[in-house]
């Protein structure tokens, strides 16, 4: 992990356990709210590297709208595993573990 | 900031309520309300003990929800329909009482708040009853004959609804300035799986589990009517089963809190409809695309620095969940169309 994660990872952390652990009511949930903001950052910069956006720089939603791309089946894998990803940057959880394995390189826990 | 003592506003109840005396001895901000505030207010109102609702806008509202005074034109037809909700009091649009508009309502025993709601089942009743009665209150909703005034603020009839929520739908994300692959190839396979529009109806455009209010033995009232509009009638029903509203209950597809069975007999004996299981699962794909669009919309709040907050930032983030599932649900709808099977279909 680079130091930059390592960084982010400490600090949910700290967060998670020191912080929302002895916390109550507002505080708490800022505490957690912070976590989880940290933690997805922490996520996006695991992820930054296996990116398909240069993939698909050169699509346009009009074309989309348009018909163009109706029978790019390469266009819909592409885009739906850029979008697992994302999704799993956003929350973990929203991945099956089958999906997981099929979507993230890198490994589920983003190392 | 609160309203106990608020002289401008205890005058207005006063007229409003014909009542001798009002005197607002407490108020609270109520959680939840990213694009309304709701104020608890405790009154004594003739010497009795009376609570009520004020509902305002939030710093920043989202574009397709209606103003306070329309959304209390709404909530009184529903009332007068016999759908369960809060008793309207009134509707002010005098900035010169509390700085913008309100409306005030009967404050409504209950609790709810969604993910609390699907968790905990010692509040609702016995679920299946639940979801059933859910299901008749749409009904009713579906069943509202719009008056003069409802007629005018829902402006005419749409005889393509499906398009028009595309067409808003795109518009939104063009407002943004973002371009969503995911959002787009999901709304591009849902135009081309679109449903033949046979019915347009009063629809609520927010039902589902966190806009409805329940207390121990069952439900208690039908909030949120901010975004009423014209709709084909299984809209309202896919949004209430759509997964991203389950909270924690994804196997529950009534809500997350009762089977979706529950609620279509429910709905079904009350509106006299046939449920057309496929029709749903389109309006749940659209769900998806129009929570992630919703979203979006919240975290561009933050983003602009129009309203810094990292709740609406997270709020935002939530679209790449939503447009994840979206595309799948899309994908598995084109191929249930094509006749293939296996998510993989479309690559092959």
């Amino acid at each position: 992990m680079n130091d930059a994660r390592a960084l982010l990872a400490a600090t949910v952390d700290v967060l998670r356990e020191d912080l929302a652990e002895h916390a109550k009511g507002d505080l708490r949930y800022k505490a957690l709210l912070s976590a989880n903001a940290v933690a997805m950052a922490e996520r996006e910069l695991a992820f930054a590297a296996q990116s398909a956006a240069a993939v698909i720089s050169g699509i346009t939603p009009e074309d989309i709208r348009g018909g163009k791309h109706d029978a790019d089946h390469e266009l819909i894998e592409v885009v739906l595993r850029e979008a697992a990803i994302r999704a799993y940057i956003a929350n973990p959880d929203a991945l099956t573990e089958a999906e997981k394995v099929d979507y993230l390189e890198v490994g589920a826990n983003g190392d | 900031m609160g309203f106990a003592g608020h002289s401008a506003l205890q005058d207005w109840l006063k007229r409003t309520l014909d009542a001798r005396t009002v005197e607002i001895t407490g108020s609270m901000l109520l959680s939840g309300g990213a694009i309304q505030e709701n104020w608890h207010l405790e009154c004594l109102v003739g010497g009795l003990s009376r609570n009520y609702v004020l509902r305002r806008d939030a710093p920043a509202s989202v574009a397709a929800s209606h103003s306070r005074a329309d959304e209390y034109a709404v909530l009184s037809a529903a009332h007068a329909a016999g759908v369960r909700v809060p008793k309207p009091i009134g509707v002010c649009t005098d900035d010169a009482i509390i700085g913008g508009p309100f409306m005030l309502v009967e404050e409504v025993e209950g609790v709810g708040y969604g993910p609390k709601l699907v968790r905990d089942t010692t509040l609702g009743g016995d679920r299946e009853a639940l979801g059933e009665e859910l299901g008749r209150q749409l009904a009713r909703i579906h069943a509202i004959e719009p008056d003069e005034t409802l007629t005018q603020i829902l402006g005419p009839r749409p005889e393509d609804p499906v398009a028009a929520d595309i067409t808003w739908l795109r518009q939104a994300l063009d407002d943004l300035g973002l371009v969503r692959l995911d959002l787009e190839l999901a709304l591009r396979i849902a135009e081309r799986c679109a449903p033949k529009v046979t019915d347009v109806v009063v629809s609520h455009r927010d039902f589902r589990t966190g806009n409805i209010m329940v207390d121990e033995t069952g439900l208690t009232a039908i909030l949120d009517w901010e975004f009423v509009s014209w709709a084909e009638p299984m809209t309202d029903l896919g949004w209430f089963c759509a997964r991203c509203w389950r909270f924690s209950r994804p196997d529950l597809e009534g809500g997350g809190l009762a089977s979706s069975e529950a609620f279509y007999r429910g709905y079904a004996s009350e509106s006299g409809r046939t449920i057309d299981g496929q029709r749903v699962a389109f309006w749940e794909l659209m769900a998806h695309v129009r929570w992630a669009v919703i979203a979006l919309q919240q975290g561009a709040r933050h983003a602009s620095g129009q309203e810094p907050s990292l709740h609406l930032a997270l709020t935002g983030r939530m679209a790449d969940e939503l447009g994840f599932q979206a595309l799948k649900l899309a994908i598995e709808m084109e191929r249930g169309a094509n006749g293939q099977s296996g998510l993989g279909a479309a690559a092959e």
